[in-house]
């Protein structure tokens, strides 16, 4: 299945799963800088 | 909805109007092609089958967006409903310049696979809007959002289509969507968008359930082979959420990680990395690489000698020329479609059994059902509650797709997609054709 191709040269948006922060990173933070919780990739669909 | 009742701004394509012709390597024409796949293995009335490969209807909005600078632009905007047989449409919205109608309807058949293989009571929906959300400001990306969701409501809600976050979408978008639908329905739905932040209804476990589900297949898919997870080693490609997760699972349940990577390359270490390590939370995002022994790239993990390969970045890494390279005696899709049709083939030939991405990283949609659910009944469960829901459901899915994989001696692909289908013909066959 050939979904749209991802654009991995320029920084990617990552949101906090609780507080809802957005960091905009060249490489996954992993976790929010502000409180702590997971990150998710917001190129990447969920379901 | 009648084309000389639609507003202006919105249309409704039939399938008769669809005039692309689709490649075998785009998202409808996998999708079609999985379904054709899947229908060659069961004796389904052809009639059924023809009603599958076409959507219910797609929807195409016109979002004219006052810009910050005073301009207006419009942007265009797609719901793609496939099939709602078992229940609600169900399906992300994504913002992305490059998003097409096809590739929304190929998306929302694929979504209609997914929760049929998971046994989940909803058809598959897609959408989203043409545009670089990285283009416009935080006000404008909730002025879309708010429009989008006017021009939508009269085909989404709880009952009726679920939406959640995709590709340039999040939680935050998801509660502007919530609210925007809920001060025009006059009450507070909850229901109607999934991936929500907690305190408006979203659901604790989202972030880790699709690498969750990942680590629970690869548990399963090696006990199937009678392989003690224990003597496993596992090479990750993409340490994101899902790979990040999965990796540090299989870790903590004895499987030995020699590999994970990200877009700068990997971290190697034959004797076992600790994915819990890397990287190392601190003020400034260190890459995977910055703390390895050893460093290779994505093309030589993807070639590891280990016993489960798991990619889990980006679709299509897995090639006819990558898949000959590999040296994995099981792959577990962790990311959408990291495999090519041709490189499927070249695997099967290799007889390199290969777990689907529709039901690995199913946990995502599983637990967005879950949010459903408590929406639904207004009450929250616990983080430990939807692990063991998620666990719940995705050993009863492997139940179902093994039992096909064994009694039909297939592909696990081809037995994920036979289960979907017999699922999907069966509610078919029961509801009849309206009227």
């Amino acid at each position: 299945m050939r979904d749209i191709d991802y654009d991995t040269t320029t920084a990617t948006d990552y949101e906090c799963i609780q507080c809802g922060t957005i960091v905009t990173a060249d490489v996954n933070p992993v976790t929010c800088p502000e409180c702590g919780a997971p990150v998710r990739n917001r190129e990447m669909p969920i379901e | 909805m009648s084309s000389d009742t639609t507003p202006p701004s919105t249309q409704e394509h039939r399938p008769g109007s669809e005039s692309e012709e689709s490649d075998p390597e785009s998202t409808l024409g996998t999708a079609r092609r999985q379904l054709e796949r899947a229908a060659g293995h069961l004796d389904i009335d052809p009639n059924v089958l023809e009603r599958l490969k076409h959507p219910a209807r797609v929807h195409e909005v016109f979002v004219p967006l006052e810009r910050d600078d005073g301009t207006v632009e419009v942007f265009t905007g797609y719901r793609a409903q496939h099939d709602g047989v078992r229940g609600p449409f169900k399906g992300g919205l994504r913002y992305h310049p490059d998003l097409t109608r096809e590739e929304c309807v190929g998306m929302a058949m694929w979504m209609t696979w997914k929760c049929a293989v998971m046994d989940l009571p909803f058809g598959g929906a897609k959408g989203g809007v043409v545009v670089d959300p990285k283009a416009l400001s935080r006000g404008e990306v909730e002025r879309l959002t708010r429009r989008f969701t006017q021009e939508l409501r009269g085909v989404v809600g709880p009952t009726t289509d679920v939406p959640a976050p995709d590709m340039g979408t999040d939680s935050r978008t998801m509660a502007w969507f919530m609210d925007a639908y809920s001060m025009q329905e006059g009450e507070t739905v909850p229901g109607v968008v999934t991936g929500k932040p907690p305190v408006v209804g979203g659901s604790y476990g989202r972030a880790e359930a699709p690498g969750r589900s990942v680590a629970i297949v690869t548990r399963e898919a090696c006990r199937y082979y009678d392989v003690e997870l224990s003597g496993v080693t596992v090479a990750v490609q993409g340490f994101g959420s899902v790979g990040a997760t999965a990796a540090r699972l299989l870790d903590d349940w004895g499987a030995t990680v020699v590999a994970v990577s990200d877009v700068d390359g990997a971290a190697y270490d034959p004797d076992g990395i600790d994915p819990a390590a890397i990287p190392a939370h601190d003020e400034a995002p260190e890459a995977v690489t910055d703390h390895a022994p050893s460093v290779i790239s994505n093309r030589e993990l993807l070639a590891l000698d280990v016993d489960v390969l798991v990619p889990a970045a980006v679709g299509n890494v897995l090639t006819a020329d990558t898949a000959e390279e590999v040296r994995a005696d099981l792959v577990v899709e962790g990311a959408n479609g990291p495999t090519t049709f041709a490189a499927d083939a070249v695997l099967r030939e290799r007889s390199v059994p290969v777990v689907p991405d529709v039901l690995a990283n199913a946990g995502g949609v599983t637990v967005s059902y879950f949010e459903w659910l408590q929406d639904r009944n207004r009450r929250s469960w616990s983080r430990d509650r939807v692990r063991e829901e998620l666990e719940t459901e995705l050993l009863a899915a492997w139940d179902a797709v093994r039992e096909a994989h064994d009694r039909r001696d297939v592909s696990w692909r081809d037995a994920a997609y036979v289960v979907a289908l017999s699922r999907l013909v069966e509610a078919h066959e029961a509801r009849g054709l309206f009227p």
